[in-house]
């Protein structure tokens, strides 16, 4: 997954004071979005573990909510400056591009839950440096109104790779996640037999 | 059948239609209006019984927060002014669609309302500090109420997505479907405003006992009686009564139950409270509300209708400053109808308590101990008292005395 910014640093200092509360009816929204996107995982998982690939509706459905919970932790940590639509639509400044759907290793798929889980752990503590990173923006957009591009860089390396994870555990993508901020290597698409089309 | 005699007929049609709703409008105000208390009652005049110092304590703590709100208020209309002029350019701040960015700009009207409030917020710790009403500091009190403005800021999220996506499919008549909508709203909310709010048992057995006594005695099933400590933040005494039907609850603040009062005021209290649950006050009060939602709705509708109507989000910055208006102009009338019951609860308090001496002593410690203005001027009781005054309360329990003999 590559993440695309778009964002001349440049910040309002009214949103940034109402940043927290700003976010709240985006974080109900992704409350109420996550429990669907959990039933959808389980029936992607197995999906994939039988057929080795997710049906197009719920991959489509998982890229958005991959896409949306990206943009909302990108605003919500000043990573982003506008206000993030509510569907998780591509063309948010700072953004990640979801996977296509590719055939996936149904062996891996089989246990993704367990395989996850240090990715997971990281993906925790990387939250806790995302949470650091906004407060120290927090203060710094206030004060000079321009969000530092260190900051930014960094913010935004960390909603990558919380993006990697999400889209890893819920079978969007059965690419592992990876820390370094340098850019992976392109994937060699394995080709698709899609069982799902054959069937319509 | 010719342009003309078409149009009359519709404007004819139209206007039967506004009469008939004017006429339902009116009877259903008056019949709310009705109370038990008897109907051209005469109060005595009578003594105050409180020291002319803690009187003129009281009228010196009031009419500084009298000053105060009306200095918050012009405020607060001059920042909503300038934000319905200025405001929709932060529409450009949003990556949102057409509802998103209503909310984006929804919730920056409820944050410069919140900022424009501080300095006046402080000003009123200061100063009830001065008075010893409460222990609370300045920087608790710019924190306390993060969780309260988080939740103002997902109901006016709430609200104006319910509204723009109706005027997004009805853009001159969302606020007919609106109206209906911010009722049931409003009818959830006091419906489970008890599980919200934090209260504990009430420890008093015999409180307890009387509570349901006299519910008993106003023909309803008991009532729970929960206590809320609010000991943190204030020392004024308070109760009040919430939910409908099976939630129904009394809740009692701390303050009443903390060795200043005695059981016989906090008697009252309960009575009180319960009668606005047997008289069905709060239902009324869903009721005031719907009756007058409907035309706040339309005149929302008529005023933003320049800015492209509430589907457009620019109109979201106007519609806050019309909404505030209306709020502000309305205040009079909604604190006449809270008179009217208040009075009605405390009539039935009396009948049910047969204890006039105890509800005297009471409303004269709400002065002693809250503070109270007694007998304020007139202008402020018609704009800000959404209970009967000191005064006319204690007459109330002597008039009621003079009937029962």
């Amino acid at each position: 997954m590559r993440l695309r910014i778009d964002d001349d640093l440049r910040r309002s200092r009214l949103l940034v004071f109402f940043r927290p509360l700003l976010s709240l009816p985006h974080l109900a929204w992704l409350w109420a979005w996550s429990w669907a996107a959990a039933a959808a995982a389980v029936a992607g998982w197995v999906a994939v573990v039988v057929t080795g690939s997710q049906p197009h509706p719920l991959h489509r459905f998982l890229c958005a909510y991959v896409r949306y919970a990206s943009q909302l932790v990108a605003f919500a940590a000043l990573v982003a400056n506008p206000f993030p639509g509510f569907t998780g639509a591509p063309g948010y400044p700072v953004e990640v591009t979801t996977p296509e759907r590719l055939l996936q290793r149904r062996g891996s798929a089989a246990f993704r839950a367990l395989l996850a889980v240090p990715a997971l752990l990281l993906a925790h503590a990387l939250l806790g440096v995302l949470t650091v990173i906004a407060v120290l923006a927090w203060f710094a957009t206030l004060a000079t109104g321009r969000m530092p591009s260190g900051l930014r860089d960094l913010g935004a390396t960390v909603v990558r790779y919380l993006a990697q994870t999400a889209a890893y555990a819920l079978l969007v993508s059965d690419r592992y996640p990876h820390a370094s901020p340098a850019l992976p290597r392109h994937p060699v698409p394995r080709p698709l037999f899609d069982p799902w089309e054959t069937a319509r | 059948m010719g342009d003309g005699a078409l149009t009359r007929r519709r404007l004819l049609l139209g206007g039967a239609l506004a009469v008939a709703l004017l006429a339902v409008w009116t009877t259903a105000i008056a019949s709310l209006w009705q109370s038990s208390v008897p109907e051209g009652l005469a109060l005595p005049s009578v003594e105050l019984g409180i020291e002319e110092a803690t009187v003129a304590r009281a009228e010196r703590f009031e009419g500084f927060f009298r000053i105060l709100f009306l200095a918050s208020q012009l405020v607060l209309v001059a920042v909503l002014s300038l934000y319905a002029w200025k405001g929709a350019r932060f529409a450009r701040e949003s990556a949102a669609g057409r509802i998103g960015t209503g909310m984006l700009l929804g919730m920056i009207g409820l944050g410069l309302v919140w900022l424009a409030q501080v300095p006046f917020r402080l000003v009123a710790v200061w100063w009830s500090r001065r008075y010893d009403q409460t222990d609370s500091g300045y920087v608790e009190t710019l924190f306390a109420n993060w969780l309260e403005l988080g939740a103002e800021f997902l109901a006016v999220c709430f609200a104006l997505a319910v509204v723009m996506a109706l005027a997004g499919r009805f853009p001159r008549r969302w606020w007919i479907a609106a109206a209906p909508v911010f009722v049931a709203v409003g009818a959830a909310f006091t419906f489970t405003f008890p599980s919200i709010v934090q209260t504990e048992p009430l420890r008093r057995p015999s409180l307890a006992s009387d509570a349901r006594t006299y519910a008993a005695a106003q023909g309803i099933d008991p009532v729970p009686v929960r206590v809320e400590d609010v000991s943190d933040f204030t020392k004024t005494p308070n109760a009040y009564a919430v939910g409908l039907g099976p939630t129904r609850t009394v809740v009692l603040w701390s303050t009443l139950l903390d060795g200043r009062f005695r059981d016989g005021e906090i008697r009252v209290v309960l009575a009180h409270e319960l009668a606005h649950h047997s008289r069905r006050h709060l239902l009324e009060g869903i009721a005031w509300y719907a009756l007058f939602a409907l035309p706040g709705a339309w005149l929302i509708a008529l005023a933003t209708r320049r800015r492209g109507g509430m589907g457009q989000p620019a109109a979201v910055p106007l519609a806050l400053l019309v909404l505030v208006v209306l709020e502000l102009v309305s205040a009079p009338v909604y604190n006449l109808v809270s008179r009217n019951m208040e009075r009605e609860a405390d009539w039935v308090a009396l009948e049910t308590t047969r204890d006039p001496d105890a509800a005297g002593a009471l409303f004269r410690h709400f002065t002693t101990e809250s503070l109270n203005d007694p007998d304020p001027p007139r202008w402020a009781y018609l704009l800000f008292d959404s209970h009967p005054t000191t005064k006319q309360r204690i007459a109330l329990a002597e008039a009621w005395r003079r009937a029962a003999r």
